[in-house]
């Protein structure tokens, strides 16, 4: 299973990442935990997460080919 | 007479107060109209970490952005009894003093407009996912945030 996962605003820069791939990851609390392993510097950021373009709170199942987007406080206007 | 065709929001760049103009300028056709309200958003040269902001480079999440801006037209509209609504957005750098934001609603009116406009910014500011990289004097950079 393979889903896709955008970084934006101050997340991207920090991570130095706009889009990676994760295979075998089934839900966003397993998710979040594997990011912040491989990306450290995302543990003491604030952000909230989209699957598919929705916000979502709490865990959430994820399936093959979804897109995850890691939003940062939004700062539009 | 209900405009509710979706176009683009994300202009690349400052809203120019030429593009404001010409926007208003269309309207003078829709003579159902007896009410505009407009909201512009502009770029400010706050003090951060003793440095003065001189642009915001801004940046979107643009697919689930366009979906937010289509639901905010949506919503406005059957809250309001509004005739039109126009709603641009700047991406990339605006500089200090620059239009980043136009709001621009119509009604018959006073009280749908004002109500309207007021609606619509207030949730483009809270539900919208754009970021803003406020870009100081000595090019040192700082994330923005929606209080």
């Amino acid at each position: 299973m393979k889903t896709t996962i955008l970084f934006f605003g101050a997340l991207a820069e920090a991570s130095g990442t706009l889009k990676i791939e994760i295979k075998n990851i089934h839900d966003t609390e397993t998710l979040q935990i594997q990011l912040i392993q491989q990306y450290p510097v995302l543990k003491n950021k604030t952000f909230r997460i989209a699957v598919n373009k929705i916000l979502i709170n709490g865990k959430q199942q994820l399936n093959e080919g979804d897109t995850i987007a890691l939003l940062p406080p939004f700062a539009g206007g | 007479m209900i405009e509710k065709k979706r176009h683009k929001v994300f202009m690349q760049g400052p809203i120019s107060p030429q593009f404001i103009a010409d926007s208003i300028a269309k309207h003078s056709t829709k003579t159902a109209i007896g009410a505009h309200d407009i909201f512009l958003g502009q770029v400010r040269s706050d003090i951060k970490d003793n440095k003065t902001v001189k642009a915001i480079e801004y940046s979107a999440y643009e697919e689930m952005a366009e979906d937010k801006f289509f639901e905010i037209r949506e919503a406005a509209f059957s809250k309001y009894n509004l005739i039109c609504m126009h709603i641009y957005h700047s991406i990339g750098v605006v500089e200090a003093g620059e239009i980043c934001l136009f709001v621009f609603v119509s009604s018959k009116h006073r009280k749908d407009v004002f109500e309207a406009c007021q609606y619509i910014v207030e949730e483009i500011k809270t539900t919208v996912p754009i970021w803003g990289k406020e870009i100081l004097e000595d090019n040192s950079i700082v994330w923005k945030e929606n209080i």
